[in-house]
Order: C-alpha cells, then sequence, then structure tokens
C-alpha cells in the first residue's frame, strides 16, 4: 500500500529534528524504533539506557559506535584473511552475520547492508570468495562516508568487474551492461540518461580488466577516441563517466529516495518536496552519507506515525535483531543457513537490482521459516543454536518476579515490541501465561524445566507477533 | 523440527532398545530366535548393550572431550538433559538403576528383525499400480521375568497415554488379544506387547500376531543367520561381539534392478573400477554379515561374505585379488609426516586385458576405441600398452609438508601427494612415460611459469618442476600453487610421482633401502592407514582458518576458540589411528575398519 501525502507533510516540519514533547514523548517505542532502524534491534539493557540518555545522545551513539571498534575491526580483519583462501562462500556468509551480531558500531553494518543491495553482486557469477570479501570490506569502508569515492570505489572493484562483465569490454566491442546500471540503478534512475549516454559511457569502461586480483587499466583495449555523455564531449575513461554521472542533479535525489525507503519508509512515497531538502544537502555536502542519514535518524519525520512501523524487517534484520535482543550468542554458520530459508542469502542477491524487500519478505513459506528460526533460537533445544539464547536466564538476570504473569509478559512485549502491542493480543498473551501453568507436562519434567519451557515458549509467542515482522 | 510425539517415540525406542536386564539365568532359556520370521531379510543383535553404553560413557570421560566447549554445551543442553530425566523416570518407575537394568545382555542380546517384500517383477505397461507392501519391522527387548516385561509394557503404554492426551490427540490406543498377550496399538502403525521376558514392539499389530504364533509352534532347524555366525565370525580372542546384523543378499538380489547390476558381463564398467571385485562377491554371497567387536579401547568394525577367491570371476580375480601365498600388498611405510596410507594391489594390465570375463562386448568395443586413440594424447603410446608395463602392487600417501619447497607460503598449505607404482618391465615404462611426464610438465609450463629441476637423490635421476616465484603467481589464487612441484623418477622396479619434491625425494630414500616391501599374501587386496595424529600436525599448518571456523560455528572468541584447537589437536593424538583392508580370502570375503586408540 503506497501513501501519497503530498499536501500532507511540510518538509520544513519533516526534516526539522526531533524534540520530544506531550504529544510525542521519548518513550521505549521510539527507543526501539531507533534502534531498529539505525541498528538491528537493542538489548533490553540498551533500550533503558536509551530511554535515560533520551534521542540526542541515543543517535550520537549510534552515528559514532561504540568502544572497541578498532580491535574489532582487527579481529574480523584475521578473520576474514583465513576465510579468503575458500572456496566455499557458507564461512563468508556466517562472517558477516559475526559482524553484524558482535559489531560495537551497527550503524556501520546496517549502512554495509544497505550498500550490499545497492550495488547488488552476487558471488553466483562471481565466484570467487575474496573478491566478495573484499567488496564487502569496501562497503563498509565507504559505509557512512562520501557517495563519490564509493562509486569510484565499487566501478573498479573486482567483483562487479566481473558481475556486471566490464572485464569482457573492450575496444570495438564495448559492454554496455556497467555503464547502463551504473546509471540506472547505482546512480540517476531511469529517465535521467538516455540510450546514447550509455553506449557512449560504455566505451570509456573498455579496457577495465583484473590483473592479480587487481584492477587493471589495459590501454590496448581502451577505447580511446572521443565520447559524449551528458553533453559533454572528450577522451572520457570511466573515472570521468563516473564524475559526469556525481555531477547530474538527479543523482542525489535518486540516493536521498533510496535512503528515504531504508530508514524512513517502504510504504510512504514521497513527492520531490519532500525529498529535494535531503537531495541538496546530500548534494552541497559533496554527497556525505552520513550527513543524510543523521539528518534522518533525528528527524520529525523519522519518530512520526509515518515511518513507526513502516517497513518489512529483511531476514537478515529479523534473524541478527532477535540474537541481539536476547543478548545472546550464536555460531553465525548455521544462522547463516537458516537464513538462506528465510529468503536471504548474503553475497547472492538475486538480480542488479537487489533484494525486492517490503512486503515481498513475507508469504506463507518464509513467515514459516521466520517462526521456525524463533523456535529454533528460543527454545535452547536446537543444537546450532545452542543454549546462549535463553529466554528464561534472560528473566532471571533482570530479575524478573515470575510469579507475576504480568510483569513477565511485560518484560518481554517491552525487549521485542517496546511495549507497542494491541491490548487483546497482549490480553491472549497473559492468558497463555496463566493457563500454561496448568498444562500437563512429560512426567519427568523438574520444576525448572516447566518454569523455563513456559518463560521460552512465552518468548516465542511475543516473536511470532506480527508486530515483530515490522521494523 | 521433530513433532514432540515423534521425539517421545523416539525416545522410547531408544532406550528399550537399549535396555536389557541382568536376567537369573534359567535351566533352559527359550531361544529369542524363535519370535523370529522365518525369512527375514534382515536380523540384528544388540549383543552387549551394556557394554556399548559403558564404552560410550568411557569415551565421554576424556579430559580431552570434557574441554571442549560444544561437548559441555551438549552435556547441559535442554535435549540432553530431558533425556536424561527421562531414564530417571524409568528407573523409578521400573524401581531398578540404568546400571542394573543395562547389566550386558548375557543371556540374548537386544534383536531386531525386518521382513521386506522384494517387488522383482517388471510392471506391465497396463497393470494396475499395485498397493505398496510396508516392511515389516520387529524389536525383541528381554527382560528379567514376566513381569517386569510387563511393568515395562505397561509404563509405556502409560506414557503414551499421557502424551497423546497431552497433545489432545484423536488416535487412541486398541487392543488386542493374542495367544494370551495383549497386543497394544496406534492403529496400523506402532504396536508393543509383553509376552513371556520380553517385551515386542512392531510396527503393525500382526507383526506380533505372527510372532506370537511362531513362539507357539518353534521351528526345529537353526536359522540361516546362526549359521552365518558360526561361519564367519572371527574368533574370540579379536574382542567382544557388541552387535551384529545380517543381511540375506539372495531376498536383495531378486530386485530387477539390483540383478541388471550384478549380471556377468556387464554393459557398465565405471561399477567395476570404483568397486573392484566387491560387485562380483555380493552377486555370489547368499547373504553378509556385519559386526561390531571391541578389544580394550580398540574398535573393529567387519563385513564379511562366503565368497573369496574361488569361483570369482577370472577377469577381477586377476586384477584386483592377490593370490593367496604369492606375494602380498606393500606394507605400510614408515615416513614422517604421511597420515594417510593406502596400499592397494591393482593389476591393471589384467584389468583391460581380460575384459571379456566381465564386460559385454559392446563396452569392450568403446574401450578398443579409446585404446586406438588414446595414442593422440599420450605421445604415439597405447594405453594399454602403457599398462602392461605396469606391476601390482602400488601405495598411495598423503602427507603433511614438512619443508616447504618456496619462500613464499601459500594462504592454504595443502598436503602432499605421492604415489609408488610397481612396475613389471621398469624399462619399457620408463621410456614410455618420460616424453609424456616431460611434455605434460612442458605444456603446463605455458600456462603455469615453471622451471624444469633435474637432481639426483642418492643415485637416482629426479625430474622436477618449480613454481617460478613472482607476483603473479603469488597473487594468484592466494599462492596456492606454491603448494606443488611435481616431479617423477624410476627407482629400480618402482616408479614414483609426487606432487612435490620433498616428499618426492623421502619416497626416492625409502625405496632405494627398501628390503622386503611384502610378505606373503593372505588375500588383501586393499590396506588403508590413516593416522589422526599426523593428520593434526598437518591441520596445524592451516590453524588459522580453522580457529576462524570454530569462532564462526560455535560463536566464541578467539582466545577460547584457540583453547579448542589445542584441544583438537590433543583429541586427535588420542583417537590413534584407523585401519582398513579388503581382503578376498580363498572363502571369503572380508571389509575391516579398525580404531586404534593411543593408550
Amino acid at each position: 500500500m503506497v501513501r501519497y501525502l503530498r499536501d500532507q507533510i511540510d518538509p520544513r516540519w519533516a526534516w526539522a529534528p526531533y524534540e520530544p514533547d506531550s504529544e510525542r514523548p521519548w518513550d521505549l517505542r521510539l527507543a526501539g524504533h531507533v534502534y531498529r532502524r539505525a541498528g538491528f534491534g537493542a538489548t533490553y539493557q540498551e533500550l533503558q539506557e536509551a530511554l535515560r540518555a533520551g534521542p540526542k545522545a541515543t543517535i550520537d551513539k549510534l552515528l559514532q559506535g561504540g568502544d572497541g571498534q578498532e580491535a574489532f575491526d582487527r579481529e574480523c580483519q584475521t578473520m576474514a584473511e583465513a576465510i579468503q583462501a575458500q572456496a566455499d562462500d557458507l564461512p563468508l556468509r556466517a562472517w558477516w552475520l559475526y559482524v553484524m551480531l558482535y559489531t560495537p558500531h551497527p550503524l556501520r553494518e546496517k549502512m554495509t547492508l544497505f550498500w550490499h543491495n545497492h550495488f547488488a553482486t552476487s558471488q553466483a557469477k562471481v565466484l570467487n570468495v575474496a573478491y566478495m570479501l573484499r567488496q564487502n570490506q569496501l562497503l563498509r569502508q565507504h559505509a557512512l562516508g562520501r557517495f563519490g569515492p564509493l562509486l569510484q570505489a565499487i566501478s573498479k572493484d573486482p567483483a562487479m568487474l566481473i558481475w556486471l562483465d566490464t572485464v569482457e569490454s573492450k575496444k570495438g566491442k564495448p559492454n554496455e551492461n556497467y555503464a547502463r546500471e551504473l546509471m540506472e540503478l547505482f546512480s540517476l534512475g531511469i529517465g535521467h540518461y538516455t540510450e546514447a549516454d550509455i553506449r557512449q559511457a560504455a566505451r570509456a569502461f573498455t579496457g577495465w580488466e583484473i590483473k592479480q586480483d587487481r584492477f587493471f587499466f589495459n590501454r590496448t583495449q581502451h577505447d580511446a577516441t572521443s565520447k559524449t555523455v551528458f553533453g559533454q564531449s572528450g577522451p572520457l575513461i570511466g573515472e570521468d563517466v563516473v564524475r559526469l554521472c556525481l555531477q547530474q542533479t538527479a543523482c542525489a535525489s535518486f540516493l536521498a529516495r533510496k535512503l528515504f525507503r531504508y530508514f524512513i519508509s517502504e510504504t510512504l512515497a514521497p513527492d520531490a518536496d519532500l525529498i529535494e531538502p535531503l537531495a541538496k544537502a546530500f548534494r552541497d555536502s559533496n554527497y556525505d552519507v552520513k550527513l543524510v542519514v543523521e539528518t534522518m535518524l533525528r528527524s520529525n519525520l523519522f519518530f512520526s506515525d509515518h515511518a513507526y512501523r513502516a517497513r518489512v524487517k529483511s531476514p537478515t534484520e529479523f534473524g541478527v535483531g532477535l540474537v541481539r535482543s536476547l543478548n545472546g550468542k550464536v555460531g553465525t554458520i548455521g544462522l547463516a543457513q537458516a537464513m538462506e530459508n528465510l529468503g536471504q542469502k548474503l553475497f547472492f542477491p538475486p538480480s542488479v537490482k537487489g533484494w525486492d524487500g517490503g512486503t515481498q519478505w513475507l508469504h506463507s513459506t518464509t513467515l514459516l521459516q521466520r517462526q521456525n528460526l524463533a523456535q529454533a533460537i528460543t527454545s535452547t533445544e536446537d543444537q546450532r543454536f545452542g543454549r546462549r539464547c535463553d529466554p528464561a536466564q534472560l528473566i532471571k538476570q533482570q530479575r524478573v518476579p515470575e510469579q507475576d504473569d504480568a510483569a513477565v509478559v511485560q518484560f518481554f512485549v517491552d525487549l521485542f515490541l517496546q511495549n507497542d502491542l494491541p491490548e487483546e493480543a497482549r490480553q491472549r498473551l497473559t492468558l497463555y501465561r496463566r493457563e500454561s501453568a496448568k498444562h500437563r507436562y512429560p512426567p519427568f519434567w523438574t520444576e525448572e524445566d516447566v518454569r523455563e519451557h513456559r518463560l521460552r515458549t512465552l518468548a516465542y509467542l511475543v516473536i511470532s507477533q506480527p508486530e515483530y515482522q515490522l521494523d | 523440527m521433530l513433532p514432540r510425539s515423534r521425539c517421545w517415540a523416539m525416545a522410547l525406542l531408544l532406550c528399550f532398545s537399549l535396555a536389557s536386564v541382568r536376567g537369573q539365568e534359567p535351566a533352559a532359556p527359550p531361544s529369542i530366535w524363535h519370535w523370529l520370521p522365518e525369512q527375514p531379510v534382515l536380523v540384528a543383535q544388540l549383543k552387549e548393550p551394556a557394554q556399548l553404553i559403558q564404552w560410550a560413557i568411557e569415551l565421554g570421560q576424556w579430559p580431552e572431550l570434557q574441554g571442549f566447549r560444544s561437548y559441555r554445551e551438549f552435556l547441559v543442553s535442554t535435549p540432553w538433559r530431558r533425556f536424561q530425566q527421562f531414564i530417571g523416570h524409568v528407573e523409578k518407575e521400573l524401581g531398578q538403576s540404568w546400571s542394573d537394568l543395562l547389566q550386558p545382555a548375557s543371556r540374548e542380546g537386544i534383536v531386531f528383525a525386518l521382513e521386506v517384500k522384494i517387488n522383482n517383477a517388471d510392471p506391465k505397461p497396463e497393470d494396475e499400480p499395485r498397493p505398496e507392501t510396508p516392511p515389516k519391522a520387529l524389536l525383541i527387548v528381554p527382560f528379567k521375568d514376566a513381569g517386569q516385561a510387563k511393568q515395562v509394557a505397561r509404563l509405556l503404554e502409560e506414557m503414551g497415554h499421557f502424551e497423546l492426551e497431552r497433545q489432545n490427540s484423536k488416535t487412541k490406543y486398541e487392543y488386542q488379544q493374542h495367544r494370551g498377550a495383549t497386543i497394544v496399538h496406534l492403529g496400523d502403525q506402532f504396536a508393543f506387547a509383553a509376552a513371556e521376558s520380553y517385551l515386542l514392539l512392531a510396527n503393525q499389530p500382526s507383526v506380533l500376531q505372527a510372532a506370537l504364533d511362531r513362539r507357539a509352534q518353534p521351528r526345529q532347524q537353526t536359522p540361516k543367520f546362526l549359521q552365518a555366525l558360526s561361519e564367519l565370525s572371527p574368533a574370540a580372542d579379536q574382542g567382544n561381539r557388541l552387535a551384529w546384523t545380517w543381511i540375506d543378499l539372495e531376498q536383495i538380489k531378486r530386485d530387477k534392478n539390483l540383478k541388471t547390476l550384478l549380471t556377468i558381463p556387464n554393459n557398465d564398467p565405471i561399477p567395476y573400477y570404483v568397486l573392484g571385485g566387491l560387485l562380483d562377491t555380493v552377486r555370489r554371497s547368499p547373504w553378509a554379515l556385519f559386526e561390531l567387536r571391541r578389544q580394550d579401547m580398540d574398535v573393529r568394525f567387519q563385513v564379511a561374505m562366503p565368497a573369496g577367491q574361488q569361483d570369482m570371476n577370472p577377469g577381477l580375480r586377476a586384477a584386483f585379488a592377490p593370490a593367496i601365498a604369492d606375494l602380498g600388498i606393500r606394507k605400510p611405510l614408515n615416513l614422517p609426516g604421511l597420515f594417510y596410507q593406502q596400499s592397494f594391489y591393482l593389476d591393471l594390465h589384467a584389468l583391460v586385458a581380460r575384459q571379456a570375463d566381465y564386460l559385454s562386448e559392446s563396452v569392450r568395443k568403446e574401450f578398443q576405441e579409446f585404446d586406438k586413440n588414446s595414442g593422440y594424447v599420450l605421445f604415439g603410446q597405447r594405453f594399454s600398452k602403457i599398462v602392461s608395463h605396469l606391476g601390482a602392487r602400488h601405495l598411495f600417501v598423503a602427507a603433511q609438508q614438512r619443508q616447504m619447497g618456496y619462500e613464499v607460503h601459500p594462504k592454504t598449505v595443502l598436503p602432499s601427494f605421492g604415489l609408488i607404482l610397481e612396475l613389471k618391465d621398469p624399462d619399457a615404462f620408463d621410456r614410455a612415460m618420460q616424453p609424456i611426464l616431460r611434455s605434460v610438465g612442458l605444456l603446463s609450463s605455458l600456462n603455469i611459469k615453471m622451471t624444469m629441476v633435474e637432481e639426483k637423490v642418492g643415485a637416482v635421476p629426479m625430474v622436477g618442476y618449480r613454481m617460478v616465484d613472482n607476483e603473479e603467481l603469488r597473487q594468484r589464487d592466494q599462492g596456492l600453487y606454491f603448494n606443488f612441484s611435481p616431479c617423477f623418477a624410476r627407482v629400480g622396479r618402482h616408479y614414483v610421482l609426487s606432487s612435490t619434491m620433498e616428499l618426492g625425494r623421502d619416497l626416492i630414500q625409502h625405496l632405494s633401502h627398501e628390503t622386503d616391501a611384502s610378505d606373503p599374501s593372505d588375500g588383501t587386496s586393499v590396506h588403508h592407514v590413516f593416522s589422526w595424529a599426523a593428520l593434526g600436525k598437518y591441520l596445524e599448518s592451516i590453524r588459522s582458518l580453522l580457529v576462524t571456523q570454530t569462532i564462526l560455528q560455535e560463536g566464541l572468541d578467539r582466545e577460547e576458540a584457540e583453547k579448542q584447537f589445542d584441544l583438537s589437536q590433543k583429541l586427535l593424538e588420542r583417537l590413534g589411528s584407523v585401519e582398513a583392508s579388503v581382503q578376498y580370502g580363498a572363502t571369503h570375503f572380508r571389509f575391516e575398519l579398525r580404531s586404534r586408540l593411543s593408550r
């Protein structure tokens, strides 16, 4: 469902910083919203800290990332060096999930995931784990940096050179794939270039090859004659074409719309008036991604009903978010395998357009798989995930009075849904909590078994609420 | 996830299949075999369940194992805890501890039998699809006495009732009386009954009825599987028999697909090339026996069939089975760093020359065509001519690279591989192979930059190829090529091929000083030796990768993953070695897998 709200949202109001007031107080609901969008969800402790700190400090923290980033990056680099020699892509996928789960800078990882979908490149064609890993590191390096250097770097990235056939592009036989996607999907969007621009630009990318696993400019295969792209003529090379794309007015608007969909809403189709202030800030700042993301995260619009739960969680956001919220630890090999069943195999986007996202994530099969994953993680009975994501332990750690059914339900609703659940659903959960005490359990179960089982099942039921599927 | 009801059923089955009671030895115990059908396709006996459990417990107490986080996590995992609680509940209900229940089932063990209707008819197109006949499975668990058997059956019934009610299942237990026993069953899916001092479990109530009928009128002749057991079971000094399975191959071979596979001469040569004489053995054997034995901490798994070199297809015998008392296969080498060796008998010349014995004419013609054309790629030499110079006793080895041959070390260190070929006519083979191997080396050099190196190892000239150490090759596939420096050499009546010159030198030196390579043959055709400890040393060279995989697999931090790796090294040392052999005896076939744990 797309809501056209041309006359309803005032851009000045929309992008002005949010200040809590009686109508929109800073509460658990909004704290959870920030952590979901700017990261992969929050632990109970993080939510409580965010409540105390307020929106500004919470967003500051998310923009900067937490302590220990350097050490964490070093550790991830050591692991990356070990796995890149492997032909198997499973460790690579597990490695990225590991980074997402344990990074002190979740927003940087969230943006890396954004760029992975924006510059969607698939190992299915590249068939080189080291190249895919290097591209991922490139995306992370520029995740919150400037878009220009990222676009230049990705154009020379070995995985991208293979993915969009640039390596096949020779003088006299230019391949148009990269030039087309550069304009259509990476920088401008349909309607802002001509077929002639693509044909001419493709010649500029001839002779772009890979040698010794690095970008190599092969002059003998490069078409050095004059080309005309966006009305500019000369012996243009690939870098020139990228620069010309960045000079187009449409570039900032195109990127701002994509970021809007990622951070604000999948259901709201913003008109030009709403996007323009964001695009202008992007343009004026020489494509400073962090600035645009910060503007959005601090905005009135972000904290409004237009944005709240206006996205469907991707499988990665669902799986990583679940483990993070439980403050748990899992082996990410098992998680990577499970994620595949949910419809998102990292490093394997279905096409150059990336994953469609939105409601496409949810259908009868993937929804069932989400439930299965939630049960596998929370039940502690699945050997893949072990016992280190145990809702029963969390209750103990947080000293929630277990004899108080309402308090137990409230804890899980706070943790997973930030206290935002229809009253009817809450009542059903409370009823389950009460009735489950009367259920018949196997005679060899101890009281503790029953107690823990009831807590784990309740946690699973809360995660199974439709609201939990929303970001 | 399995439905809870199935978990329950599996847990119950597991429990009861492991349960056996120290019985008071009756004066004339009724034989457990009388419960069994006349013509089972499979019979299995868990002879010493208590020993098996005890052994598993001993293994579980190894400190090397207990240090593993994943193992410790398993011990406190919810499913394992629940299983232990379940056992505790059964103990409480039956009034006996598990150790009492799991005393050696010295009397009769736990027995399982399966009847399957083999479909051996070719359905005509106009035939109506025939209803499938489900297999009939029967499990017999002996108990101390009739009272205890009834007690167990009652407990099983109560627990089943409870679980069905708990799940609000519409399925209810049904009851039948047959020959004085009460058969309790869930429709046509699962049935059990206590009869005499036994608990009988089956997948259909009719299976139990038939078993009770047979018990009432026991047959006199010794069942085939018991004859097999006494005929082929190794002597008692080879350890205690823990479990065995007997399979009636005569019944299985009626299956039309298998018939096609086992027909000689055959249209498909691949199974013979892959499995050697095994298919011929199966073709001639009426049954096969699988056994698990234990001697101290060593475990031995064996497959035996009553068909040996006598009556073996002559072509296959010549190719795969060394004649008894003739020279046997090569003994394993004693070289440092070797973690796997395969000594094998393969007379390629006989395999080619005697194709008429086992392959159909059309396949032989195809081979002749291939052989005629092989000269184009083998530099004028026909394949059949080259193999005619080969002997039959060869050895393949895999080793840790103890010395890297290059300054640059690849990111992933691969093992070295070597092959020692026995030669019938060394001069002729060398004349044929030198131009082939040198040309392959030269052609490969065009793709990957290599230089030819000729050196002498003692008095033996060795030809090798080394990668050129340049930036391009260093970058290519993370330096993977620096795992190789292929080489070859002729050493007396042997030819050595190796993936690295370092291993090549070791093999040449060993062969130069070798005196007695083989013992007289007992028909052993293949002998594998695998050393866990040596593998551990190889794994040390890819430590970084394995530690990373542990971090990703188990969600550990680096320090803990490093500890896990060190523990796994100790565990590998403890695991000792595994040996496997294939023997074509005079009248029998035997495959044996033996695990020798370090003391």
